[in-house]
């Protein structure tokens, strides 16, 4: 064998140990994943091993001028139907990942910063313009919203909880 | 006389002095006279009754419904809820809805006139949830022997012991006035309850708002909707220009993240007092613009 094919042979058992390991989120070094600038290792795992469990909730709610709040209601994007035409005609799929998206990086964001550096970043801002826009209490002059994780279909008395609540926001 | 002439009418009335007289003049009935607690009655409504049960009760408000004591309307009303007799209540409630129309017959014929024959009323009463007054010169008389007011309710938990109501009487006055509060929880999902859950309860006096609900006129809904559109239209305004801003001048763009050492410093912090209170998302995105270009590379 010549010492080209030995260095190949090589290259492809590092590449593949690394594949391995990169399957492995807890095995695998941080090191081993800074050096992947181009992504030449790949990770098949998808959602595992610790796939989504909870769905993300908008909801808002109005403050109305005695101070007092009314209810919390969920922002609803989907269409109402759930048929095939949806399948090969669905323009508000767009508008319902881009919603996601933000929701997504709110959160991410609420974890990182504190709450008066969070109200300038590009996620709050637009959801807070979505919730303004949206309708609202005959009386109401301000709003507020917040973003709940809910366990679906888990049992557990505890399985939605607050992710972000904003401060109170003037409509107009 | 026409409905446009009775809102002539009270806009009149409203600015002029015999209007700021007979305020002073309530107010000062409420200091001089003595007062006594009422009985508060406070029923729910059943979760499981259908929207066209109770039909005169909103969903999402709490009914008081004011009354001397003994007053047969408002035990009918009473009885109806406990037995769960949509039919018996719906017709208590049509009678009282035919003394208010009364009423403003009254007022209506008699215009300016009409009014003034009102004062002095007998007694008037306040309703109070905790240490929040929720309305004040509720009355009752002989025409409208029955008072409802609703107030909004966001199903949030209320206790119902710190209910009250105080009657302000004339001396001449022997039956005290009581009243019977009515919940009727508003149609939520499950998302919606969790979230009231959630919110922490220690201000129940919150969930539960002094404004009179509206009425819903379609000149007051396509105001709000206009109104709504302009607003989300600036700020559609706001975003392009922001854009062009820094299309023409600068090197960054929109979804930069503003620097830790930016948002940690004193200009910003200073920025951030100098925001109105309950900040608009208008006004949000003038300040990032602001801070966005403060921190551009020369």
């Amino acid at each position: 064998m010549s010492d080209v094919a030995i260095v190949v042979v090589i290259l492809y058992v590092v590449w593949v140990a690394a594949t391995v390991a990169n399957q492995f989120h807890s095995w695998c070094p941080t090191w081993l994943r800074a050096l992947d600038i181009f992504g030449l290792i790949p990770v098949w795992t998808f959602f595992a091993p610790n796939p989504g469990m909870t769905d993300y909730y908008l909801l808002y709610r109005d403050c109305l001028l005695d101070g007092s709040f009314d209810n919390w209601r969920k922002v609803e994007l989907k269409p109402s139907e759930n048929g095939l035409r949806l399948a090969i005609w669905n323009p508000a799929k767009r508008k319902q990942k881009a919603f996601s998206d933000m929701v997504s990086a709110l959160i991410r964001l609420a974890n990182e910063r504190k709450v008066e550096a969070l109200i300038v970043t590009v996620p709050y801002i637009l959801i807070l313009n979505f919730i303004t826009s949206r309708p609202h209490s005959l009386g109401a002059n301000s709003t507020q919203f917040m973003v709940m994780e809910h366990g679906g279909f888990s049992r557990d008395p505890e399985r939605s909880r607050v992710l972000m609540m904003s401060g109170i926001h003037r409509l107009h | 006389m026409s409905r446009k002439d009775v809102n002539k009418l009270l806009a009149k009335a409203l600015g002029s002095p015999d209007f700021r007289r007979a305020l002073l003049q309530v107010s000062e009935e409420k200091a001089t006279r003595t007062v006594r607690p009422c009985s508060c009655v406070v029923a729910e409504i059943p979760e499981a009754a259908q929207l066209r049960d109770f039909a005169h009760i909103t969903p999402g408000t709490v009914m008081a419904f004011v009354a001397r004591e003994g007053e047969p309307l408002l035990r009918n009303l009473t009885e109806a809820v406990a037995d769960n007799n949509s039919k018996a209540f719906n017709l208590a409630a049509n009678k009282i809805k035919q003394m208010e129309a009364k009423l403003s017959r009254n007022i209506a014929g008699g215009g300016n006139s009409a009014i003034s024959q009102r004062q002095p009323f007998p007694s008037f009463a306040e309703i109070s949830y905790a240490n929040k007054t929720l309305t004040s010169l509720v009355y009752v008389d002989d025409v409208l022997r029955v008072h409802r007011h609703a107030f909004a309710y966001n199903g949030g938990h209320l206790d119902r012991k710190v209910f009250s109501m105080m009657e302000y009487y004339r001396a001449d006055s022997r039956t005290p006035l009581t009243c019977l509060l009515l919940i009727r929880h508003p149609t939520i999902g499950e998302i919606e309850r969790e979230a009231l859950r959630l919110v922490p309860r220690n201000s129940s006096a919150n969930n539960i708002g002094a404004a009179v609900v509206a009425p819903v006129t379609p000149a007051l809904m396509a105001f709000f909707a206009i109104t709504a559109e302009a607003a989300a239209r600036f700020v559609y305004n706001e975003f392009v220009n922001f854009f062009v801003a820094l299309l023409h001048g600068g090197t960054t763009t929109a979804l930069t993240s503003i620097p830790d050492s930016v948002l940690n410093s004193e200009a910003f912090q200073n920025m951030l007092k100098s925001l109105p209170p309950e900040v608009t998302a208008a006004e949000l995105v003038r300040l990032r613009t602001d801070i966005l270009l403060q921190e551009r590379p020369k």
